[in-house]
C-alpha cells in the first residue's frame, strides 16, 4: 500500500531530496517562480499542449522548507480549470473534475485521498513526491441517453514536485514535472447528483523499435501543428494508428491546428454503455476536443463544420460532432457535443 | 397508383457493375455515378474526392464525397424487371444464389448474397416486397450499393409472396431472415453487430417485424411504405383497391376476413408490425420510417402511425394526412438523409432512435437516403 503514515513520506522524500540536489531536469523547464508558483499555463512546456486558454488561478503551496533540513515537496501550483459553457450535463464533468483533483492533489507530507474507487490514481503519483493536477479537457466518452452513466476521458498535466532540499542559504527546487496523463472516469448519477464509480488508468503501449515507424506516423508526432497528450503520442510510438487516421491529422493540420484527446489508450474499449469494441481500439479513430484553440463545445466560435467537411473529404467513415450536417457517415448526439470524433470503420 | 416525384426519369435497366467492366469501363462508370473508386483497406485516403460541395472559408481546398448513387436511379420506381431476374442479378450485381435452410422447420429457403469486402463488415439486408420473392430487382441497386460501399448483402426469400399462413408476417419469414443472415456471418464474415434491414411495402413490414422480433439480431431497421397494420390495411384495401390481391392475400393468411372474424383479426395482428412496436422501441433500434404522401397502395397514415408507436409521446404526429403537418426545419431535413436529388421531403421528424420522412412520391422505396441513413447508424456505432 501507498500513502501511508507521513513518517514514510518523509523518508520518501529525503531519499529524492538526494537525487533532487545532484541532478537537474532533463527537459529543463524553469524553476517556479516566487511562492512556488509554477509554469503552469504555459502551452509550449506541457506534453499535452495544455488548455487553449489556462487561467491561471492562486497557487497553493506547501509548508515552506526548514533551513538546513530536508522538507516534503510542496504542492506545485496548477491553474484552475472552469468548465466551458455549452457543456452537456455539466455536473457529471464538475463530479469527475472535482474527484481527480482531490485525488491527484497531494502533499507528500500527508495521505494521499485516493481511495475507493478513485484508488488507481495512486499509482501515477510518485512516493515522496507532491502533486497537483492541471486540467487541459475534460471529454465525454459517453454518456447514456438517460444520463445515468457516463464516462469521462480526462487530459491533464499531473504537476510532479519531487523533494525539494532547503538550506539556510535558501531553498533549491526543482520545477515541478508535467506529465501527461488520461484517465477515464466513470460516473453514474442517483437522485441527480454524479459520482465518480471507477477509474481506468490506461497502460500505455510500448515504443515499436526504433526505425520502424511509418514516416507520416514520425511526421505526426514531430509536428506542433497537432497538440498530442501523452497517450495518443504513446499509441503513435507504438505504431499502432491506422495510416488514415495518421495521414487526415496530417492533412488536416495544414489548415488548422488540432487538439487531440484520444486515440486508443484512455478511451473506452468497447462504445460506452454496449459491447460493441470501438474503433478507437483498433487504432482507427481519433477524437479531437479543440481546433485552432478553440474548443468544440464552443461551437458557434470553432470551425468545427469546416473541419468535418473536409475530414469526409479525405476518407473518414465515421464523423461524430456537435451537429449532423447530413454528409456520408457524419452524426451527433449528446456525446459528441464537445469533441469531434473522425474514425476509418471497417468497411 | 402512385405519384411520381416531378422530373423523374423512367424505369431504366442499370449499367453492369463496375467489376464487369474492363479498367476503361470502371473509370467510365464510376465517373457516370459520380464517384470514386474505394480506397484499399489500408491506403491513407489520397485527398480529395470528386462530387459535392466545397468547404467552407477557412478550410483546405477539397471537396466533400456525395453519397455514390447509379445513374437515373432515384427510387423503385426507376428499376426496370425483366424477364430473367436471375440473369439481371448476375449481370450487374455480385450477388450469388445459395439455400438456406429454416431452422424453424426444415423448409429450404433461396437467398441471394454476398459477404463484405472482409471480414467484420457490415451487412445489407434486403427484404422484399408483398408480391415478390429473393429476386425481385428492385434490391439491385442496394447490391450495387453494398458492394461499393464494402457491405455484405443478403436478400432471403422469406416463404415467397405474401399469399398464405406460413409467410404474410408469419414468425416463419422472421426466422427465415435470421438464417440468412446467419448464412452471411458464419460463411461470410459479416459482423453479426452490424446487421441494417431495409424494404418497401411488405418488405417494409418484414423489417419492422424482424427488429421487433430480433431485437439482437438487427442494428438498424429502414422501413419504407410500411404495411404497419394487416387489419386495417385490409379495410382500406377492400375499398381502396378492391381489384388488388391484398385482401384475398390475407384473407388466406390470417383465415379470415379480420374485420368480421376476431380469431381472423388476432391472426392478423400478431403479424402484424404494430404488434410488435413496443419491443423495438424498448430495444432501442434506430429506424427510419419513410413514405409517399401520394401512396395509394399503402396510405401514409400508416407510416405515420408507426412513428407514433416508436416516438417519444410528446413528439407523437396524430396525424392522417399530410395536410396537417408542418413544413420539416432544415436539421429535420438532414435527419431524413434525403438530398436535391431525391424526392422533396414534406415532413420530418425524429424522436428518439426513430425518424419518419414523408416524401413527395407514392408507393416506392427510396434508395439512397435510407442507405446513407444506416451507414450513419453504423457509423455512429463504433465511435
Amino acid at each position: 500500500m501507498s500513502g501511508g503514515p507521513s513518517r514514510r513520506a518523509a523518508l520518501a522524500a529525503l531519499a529524492a531530496a538526494a537525487t533532487a540536489a545532484c541532478s537537474s531536469r532533463p527537459d529543463g523547464a524553469s524553476p517556479p517562480g516566487a511562492g512556488g508558483a509554477s509554469s503552469a499555463g504555459s502551452a509550449g512546456s506541457s506534453p499535452s499542449g495544455t488548455s487553449p486558454a489556462p487561467t491561471p488561478s492562486s497557487s497553493t503551496t506547501g509548508p515552506e522548507p526548514s533551513p538546513a533540513v530536508p522538507a516534503f515537496p510542496a504542492v506545485p501550483a496548477a491553474a484552475a480549470y472552469a468548465l466551458l459553457p455549452g457543456e452537456v450535463e455539466p455536473a457529471c464533468k464538475q463530479a469527475a473534475l472535482d474527484a481527480a483533483s482531490a485525488a491527484l492533489t497531494v502533499d507528500a507530507a500527508a495521505p494521499s485521498a485516493a481511495s475507493g474507487p478513485l484508488e488507481p490514481l495512486r499509482a501515477l503519483v510518485p512516493t515522496g513526491s507532491s502533486t497537483a493536477l492541471e486540467v487541459v479537457y475534460p471529454q465525454y466518452g459517453g454518456l447514456d441517453a438517460p444520463r445515468r452513466t457516463a464516462s469521462v476521458m480526462l487530459v491533464a498535466d499531473l504537476l510532479v514536485a519531487g523533494a525539494t532540499a532547503g538550506t539556510a542559504a535558501g531553498a533549491t527546487a526543482a520545477a515541478p514535472e508535467r506529465r501527461s496523463t488520461t484517465v477515464d472516469l466513470r460516473l453514474t448519477s442517483e437522485g441527480g447528483r454524479w459520482s465518480v464509480t471507477q477509474v481506468l488508468v490506461p497502460e500505455l503501449p510500448a515504443a515499436a523499435p526504433a526505425g520502424q515507424l511509418p514516416e507520416q506516423t514520425r511526421q505526426l508526432l514531430a509536428t506542433d501543428r497537432v497538440v498530442l497528450p501523452g497517450s495518443a503520442r504513446a499509441d503513435l510510438l507504438a505504431g499502432s494508428v491506422h495510416p488514415a487516421v495518421v495521414s487526415t491529422l496530417l492533412e488536416l493540420s495544414q489548415t488548422w491546428r488540432l487538439h487531440v484527446q484520444v486515440l486508443t489508450s484512455g478511451h473506452p474499449v468497447n462504445v460506452f454503455a454496449t459491447d460493441r469494441v470501438s474503433n478507437h481500439t483498433r487504432g482507427r479513430a481519433v477524437d479531437l476536443w479543440a481546433l485552432d484553440g478553440v474548443p468544440v463545445v464552443e461551437q458557434d466560435r470553432s470551425p468545427w463544420r469546416e473541419v468535418v467537411e473536409a475530414a469526409t473529404a479525405l476518407g473518414a467513415s465515421e464523423v461524430g460532432g456537435p451537429q449532423d450536417l447530413g454528409g456520408r457517415g457524419q452524426f451527433t448526439d449528446q456525446v459528441h457535443q464537445d469533441h469531434l470524433h473522425l474514425g476509418f470503420g471497417r468497411a | 397508383m402512385t405519384t411520381r416525384a416531378p422530373g423523374r426519369g423512367r424505369a431504366a435497366r442499370l449499367l453492369p457493375r463496375p467489376s464487369a467492366l474492363s479498367a476503361g469501363g470502371i473509370a467510365l462508370a464510376l465517373l457516370l455515378a459520380g464517384c470514386s473508386a474505394p480506397a484499399a483497406e489500408d491506403a491513407p485516403p489520397a485527398g480529395a474526392r470528386s462530387g459535392g460541395a466545397e468547404t467552407g472559408a477557412g478550410g483546405p481546398d477539397v471537396e466533400v464525397s456525395a453519397p455514390e448513387r447509379l445513374p437515373g436511379v432515384v427510387s423503385s420506381d426507376d428499376v426496370a424487371t425483366t424477364d430473367d431476374p436471375l440473369a439481371a442479378w448476375a449481370e450487374q450485381t455480385a450477388a450469388e444464389p445459395a439455400q438456406v435452410t429454416s431452422t424453424a422447420d426444415g423448409a429450404v429457403q433461396d437467398v441471394l448474397w454476398f459477404p463484405p469486402a472482409e471480414p467484420g463488415g457490415p451487412l445489407l439486408v434486403h427484404v422484399h416486397s408483398w408480391s415478390d420473392d429473393y429476386t425481385q430487382e428492385v434490391g439491385i441497386p442496394l447490391a450495387r450499393w453494398a458492394e461499393q460501399e464494402g457491405w455484405g448483402f443478403v436478400q432471403p426469400d422469406f416463404r415467397g409472396d405474401n399469399a398464405g399462413p406460413d409467410s404474410t408476417g408469419s414468425e416463419l419469414t422472421s426466422q427465415d431472415v435470421v438464417d440468412a443472415i446467419d448464412l452471411a456471418v458464419a460463411e461470410g464474415g459479416a459482423d453479426p453487430e452490424r446487421v441494417y434491414v431495409t424494404g418497401y411495402s411488405g418488405g417494409g413490414m418484414a423489417s419492422l417485424l424482424l427488429a421487433g422480433r430480433h431485437p439482437d439480431r438487427v442494428a438498424a431497421a429502414a422501413a419504407q411504405v410500411p404495411v404497419y397494420d394487416l387489419v386495417s390495411w385490409y379495410a382500406y384495401s377492400r375499398e381502396a383497391q378492391p381489384e388488388a390481391r391484398y385482401t384475398a392475400d390475407i384473407e388466406a393468411a390470417c383465415g379470415g376476413d379480420p374485420t368480421a372474424d376476431p380469431a381472423a383479426a388476432q391472426e392478423c395482428t400478431s403479424r402484424s408490425p404494430a404488434s410488435v412496436a413496443a419491443a423495438v422501441r424498448d430495444a432501442g433500434i434506430p429506424v427510419l420510417v419513410t413514405h409517399g404522401a401520394g401512396d395509394e397502395v399503402v396510405p401514409v397514415a400508416d407510416g405515420l402511425r408507426a412513428f407514433d408507436d416508436l416516438a417519444d409521446e410528446a413528439d407523437r404526429v396524430g396525424a392522417t394526412a399530410v395536410g396537417e403537418l408542418p413544413a420539416p426545419t432544415g436539421d429535420e431535413l438532414t435527419a431524413t438523409r434525403f438530398t436535391d436529388e431525391d424526392p422533396p421531403v414534406l415532413f420530418a421528424r425524429s424522436s428518439g432512435d426513430v425518424t419518419v420522412a414523408v416524401f413527395d412520391g407514392g408507393h416506392e422505396l427510396v434508395y439512397y437516403p435510407a442507405l446513407d441513413w444506416l451507414a450513419r447508424v453504423d457509423a455512429a456505432s463504433r465511435a
